[in-house]
């Protein structure tokens, strides 16, 4: 039976334990048993605290189910890059390798409030920065559904733990797409909430004017049900929209199945060259059966993905430059030994701590910034950022959602763009610009690609604080489609 | 994606300023290797000089509402022992760094 257990869905095994049919231990026991069985061939989780896990789930047996508590006794997995209080965070860099936070995350304290269970911490592209999970200073995540090939990032970990079923659920972050496209990779559902809807407090902060916290699942109820539990304001993140978090769980239990009177928008341009003949097959089956299922869909116009792929890179590695200057061999984190002077110190220990691609990063962002270029990058990206958010804005008031597929291709072999950066950047321009604007972003696994045989996502974009939308079409859609099934590990 | 590239002129003397700037130091190998990347990837930025941004405002967070203000209070959240516990040296009170005068 304990095998069938890490089939099931948030929904279900929740309720199976507040019907005592479960107990916390017993499915705490399920999880851990799987990360043992699975991580060997896809190394999902940077740390994993058995022990801890355990004694929480004796602890919630002993006090008996709540109904109050929406995930008792549920494991869960978080990103590597929240913070967790007496478990190791390092953001996937060397320069964090024996941090252990004195805090948790807004966020992971939510979830333990709630009754769930913290399993470990998913691996992740070093300080979120990579689309592949590779950029880890510690190991490559692999994908459940061919081990050969990566499972998206940056919060690839996250992804590929809830698609192997080690947990019921993880937290992503994602700051151009870093939930949206591995769920897409790994065949999850990811949700990126608007700018402000779930506060940062304890995310280590990659761009402060992009970042976003958000959940992975198996399924679109999973995912309301997570997002019910982070949303919500937080005064001690400033960007924490005060207005209060609505049961984002009605929306999808209300959904229905019929999708008559919703416009969904469907921009040409992101159909257009560079995209993949077999995600372009599998988004417009989903699109068509949408279509069956009474949704209008019309045009919508935006701007050129290449645009919105040059504001984002200036943007994101400038606020990077600026959020990483805090990692100096002071107050925690990494020291490089023998260093002279305080200047030596500082850049010792960051040009060992930190790997190629932050270094790539905050070496580009210091020059946007710097004196002689800060307009023709900086500004240039942040007036541009302007335009297309009002664009976004204008072709949302058209219609209830955007649809587009979540990347161009899906999961590449590992290795492939090891020696390109800028072309594992143009990977990412489907995703980018909803940060750009702030809004919401679902991904929702549409089928297996047709000759790579990986999970297709489909993307559904919102008007900022409707999340209910997306969780809504997103059910109807789930319900009407075939499955992918899980994968065969 | 397929598109056609704009490589700029990244120099390793510019990729030298750019460390320099960053408190990072690189290798030689690591200089060749960024002149060369830094230059096709500004060259990618560069076609934002397409964009006629004239008389429009920069938009440097997405976020509608106004930060929130709060009581200018004093208040404790953590403990000097947590504040110094991943220190990579303390001498117990402070953080202890290389001798600076």
């Amino acid at each position: 039976m304990t095998g069938d257990i890490c089939s099931f869905s948030l929904g279900e095994v929740a309720s199976s334990l507040q019907q005592r049919q479960l107990s916390a231990v017993e499915v705490t026991r399920a999880c851990l048993a799987r990360i043992e069985a699975t991580e060997p061939a896809i190394g999902a989780l940077l740390h994993v605290d058995a022990e801890g896990a355990l004694a929480r789930a004796a602890e919630l047996d002993a006090r008996g189910p709540d109904p109050a508590l929406p995930l008792w006794g549920v494991p869960v997995t978080v990103k590597d890059a929240l913070s967790t209080r007496g478990i190791p965070t390092t953001a996937a860099s060397r320069i964090l390798e024996n941090f252990v936070p004195v805090y948790d995350a807004f966020v992971v304290r939510r979830l333990k409030e709630s009754g769930a269970i913290l399993l470990g911490k998913a691996n992740m592209d070093e300080f979120a920065m990579g689309s592949s999970t590779e950029n880890s200073a510690f190991r490559a995540t692999r994908n459940p559904w061919n081990v050969n090939r990566v499972p998206g990032g940056s919060s690839g970990g996250s992804a590929a733990s809830v698609a192997a079923g080690q947990c019921f659920a993880s937290l992503g972050s994602d700051t151009g797409g870093s939930i949206r496209q591995p769920a897409a990779f790994c065949g999850c559902v990811g949700l990126k909430p608007t700018y402000g809807r779930v506060s940062r407090y304890g995310l280590f902060a990659f761009a402060s004017s992009l970042d976003q916290v958000g959940p992975l699942t198996r399924t679109v109820d999973d995912c309301a049900r997570v997002l019910t539990v982070i949303a919500g304001h937080d005064p001690r993140d400033t960007t924490s929209e005060p207005r209060p978090a609505e049961d984002f769980t009605l929306a999808a239990r209300n959904a229905g199945d019929s999708l008559a009177g919703v416009r969904l928008g469907v921009p040409r341009d992101f159909f257009g060259e560079g995209l993949a003949e077999e995600v372009r097959a599998a988004c417009e089956a989903a699109l068509d059966r949408a279509r069956e299922l009474g949704a209008e869909l019309v045009d919508v116009r935006l701007p050129a993905t290449d645009i919105a792929s040059a504001s984002y890179y200036i943007i994101a590695m400038a606020e990077a430059s600026s959020n990483l200057a805090r990692y100096d061999g002071v107050r925690y984190g990494r020291r490089a030994p023998e260093s002279g002077t305080l200047e030596e110190l500082y850049v010792n220990s960051r040009s060992q701590g930190f790997g190629e691609e932050v270094k790539r990063r905050i070496m580009l962002g210091s020059y946007v910034l710097s004196s002689g270029y800060y307009d023709a990058y900086f500004r240039k990206a942040a007036q541009t950022r302007r335009l297309i958010r009002d664009a976004w804005h204008a072709a949302l008031e058209t219609c209830d959602a955007i649809c587009t597929p979540v990347a161009p291709v899906t999961a590449w072999p590992l290795g492939s763009h090891a020696a390109d950066p800028l072309q594992a950047y143009l990977m990412d321009a489907y995703t980018i610009p909803v940060n750009l604007a702030g809004l919401p972003g679902l991904s929702l696994p549409v089928g297996l690609g047709r000759e790579s045989h990986m999970p297709v996502g489909l993307q559904l974009i919102g008007k900022a604080f409707d999340e209910s939308s997306l969780l809504r079409v997103g059910q109807v859609l789930e319900q009407a489609l075939p499955g992918i099934g899980a994968p065969a590990l | 994606m397929t598109e056609e590239r704009h490589q700029q002129r990244v120099s390793r003397e510019e990729v030298r300023h750019m460390a320099a700037l960053s408190r990072l130091a690189v290798t030689e190998e690591e200089e060749r290797l960024f002149a060369r990347q830094f230059g096709e990837i500004l060259g990618h930025m560069d076609r934002l000089s397409r964009v006629d941004t004239e008389g429009v405002e920069p938009l440097y967070s997405p976020l509608e509402h106004a930060a929130a203000t709060r009581p200018d209070e004093s208040l404790q959240r953590r403990e000097r022992a947590e504040i110094l516990a991943n220190a990579p040296e303390t001498d117990g009170e402070y953080f202890v760094v290389p001798r600076i005068v």
